[in-house]
């Protein structure tokens, strides 16, 4: 009951939120009419668009709803017995906010008949919540925002660079394309030294791996109500 | 309650928000009284289980606040200064405490707490005092076995402080910080002054008021006693004098009234 009452509380504003849905009209169009241009241009508009400018700022305005300071933490901890309820909110709101707008991207990439990109699109939905579940624990509304558009806009951009050299990255690099711009990684997949499959599945874990650790610290960590 | 500190310490990385804190009270309720930055929240902090100490151990009815698991549960913690960003009503607020087990109390204290005034505001959007009553309800509204409460009325205006200090009075289990010495003497029954991060003094209310000096107020601002002054604030005097020569003073019109000296001298004279 107390848990159910926890995902109310902070999906609540999420939807309908009006720069969201404004975002998500864009994101749904530049999407659209970049995959049309693919025909002719190939994909590196559609990767660009989508991986480093819209999904990271479409994750950035739910991930808002998340990134909450110390005081508020603490009064949410109290009001809902605990961090079990209050991570599991957070984690299903963050959940909820994704899935519209990553779903939406998949949908386009598969009537678009680029089917292949469905599955680095749907792969965004667990590194960005481990990104944002990670980065809850520590940030504040600030800083949590500016770290996630960091790792999921700046670094992207900078991968970009690396995958576009003739000579191929080194594996560890290249698991890290996987986990941050797993559109790029898929799209050049053919000059990584890691397989597709090997860098989804290294995704998955470490995305796994990364929410778990997160609600293990969140749940015996120290706070600093001043 | 019996609430123990023994060389109790934290320290933010070179600076000590406490330090070498040991005492041992047996009371209902506890307050700790101090200026801003002599480590009352600090030592909250620790005793509420959201803060480990850096040295010494803090002990609750023989248990460690921060190692005990259901700390959420068996402690309620107010803080000062609540100014919450959370996009929901106030009325959604009132809804989960009540799903909430543990909250037997909520509808007395919506009712006691006048906050049904602003059950359809944002949270997001309440005044500071609003706010404060939002935190107290959720922290007093629960049957937790201690109450954590960190400058309760600091946002409140005297009316609404008042019944809060009425509230705070009849529950046991209670550790409260304020500077203010009259919201102190009103529900504490233990006391401790920190100063600098280390405690000053310590002791109970027959202990705070067993001496034969007084608090008086005066009724001309610049005025003079024939007693001697240990301190003065403005125009109410620390004074040693007899209770019968105050009697007379009073009936004469010279002060508008007195009491036994309590938090106010002891906090004075361990400056």
């Amino acid at each position: 009951m107390l848990t159910r009452k926890a995902v109310r509380w902070h999906t609540k504003n999420l939807f309908p939120h009006p720069v969201t849905e404004i975002l998500l009209g864009l994101m749904v169009l530049a999407t659209w009419y970049s995959l049309q241009d693919a025909r002719k241009m190939g994909l590196y508009e559609f990767e660009v668009i989508v991986e480093t400018v819209f999904l990271p700022v479409y994750g950035i305005l739910v991930a808002s709803h998340v990134f909450k300071g110390q005081r508020v933490t603490l009064f949410e901890l109290t009001l809902f017995n605990g961090p079990k309820q209050v991570f599991i909110g957070r984690l299903v709101s963050a959940t909820a906010g994704l899935i519209i707008g990553i779903f939406s991207i998949a949908l386009i990439t598969y009537v678009q008949g680029y089917s292949s990109l469905m599955a680095p699109v749907l792969l965004k939905l667990p590194t960005y919540l481990a990104m944002i579940m990670v980065l809850m624990v520590w940030l504040d509304s600030l800083g949590g925002v500016i770290s996630f558009y960091i790792l999921t806009s700046a670094v992207p951009m900078a991968l970009f660079v690396i995958l576009t050299k003739p000579y191929p990255p080194s594996p560890a690099v290249s698991l890290l394309a996987y986990f941050l711009s797993p559109i790029e990684a898929t799209v050049g997949a053919g000059k990584l030294p890691v397989s597709v499959s090997t860098g989804y599945t290294v995704t998955l874990f470490l995305s796994a791996t990364m929410i778990l650790l997160s609600y293990m610290v969140f749940k015996t960590r120290d706070f600093e109500p001043q | 309650m019996i609430v123990e500190a023994e060389n109790l310490g934290v320290n933010y990385g070179r600076t000590w928000g406490i330090r070498g804190l040991t005492f041992k009270a047996k009371t209902d309720r506890l307050a700790l009284i101090g200026h801003n930055g002599s480590g009352k929240t600090t030592l909250l902090s620790v005793f509420s289980g959201i803060r480990h100490p850096t040295t010494g151990r803090a002990v609750i009815n023989g248990w460690e606040p921060y190692k005990r698991k259901d700390k959420w549960i068996a402690i309620r913690y107010s803080f000062e200064k609540p100014q919450f960003q959370i996009p929901v009503k106030v009325r959604d607020l009132v809804e989960v405490l009540k799903a909430n087990p543990r909250c037997p109390w909520v509808d007395d204290l919506v009712e006691a707490l006048e906050i049904t005034q602003f059950l359809d505001r944002r949270i997001d959007s309440l005044s500071s005092g609003q706010s404060q009553l939002c935190n107290l309800l959720v922290a007093l509204s629960c049957d937790s076995e201690v109450v954590i409460l960190d400058e309760p009325t600091a946002h409140l205006d005297s009316y609404r402080a008042g019944i809060v200090d009425e509230l705070i009075s009849k529950r046991t289990g209670v550790i409260i910080a304020t500077h203010d010495v009259e919201e102190g003497e009103a529900v504490a029954d233990y006391f401790l002054i920190l100063k600098e991060g280390r405690l000053v003094w310590s002791g109970t209310r027959k202990e705070l008021f067993s001496n034969d000096i007084y608090e008086v107020t005066l009724i001309e601002t610049g005025g003079q006693l024939p007693f001697k002054t240990l301190y003065r604030f403005g125009a109410t005097l620390i004074v040693k004098a007899e209770g019968n020569e105050l009697v007379d003073m009073l009936s004469k019109g010279i002060i508008a009234g007195f009491k036994r000296a309590g938090l106010r001298y002891a906090y004075a004279k361990s400056s």
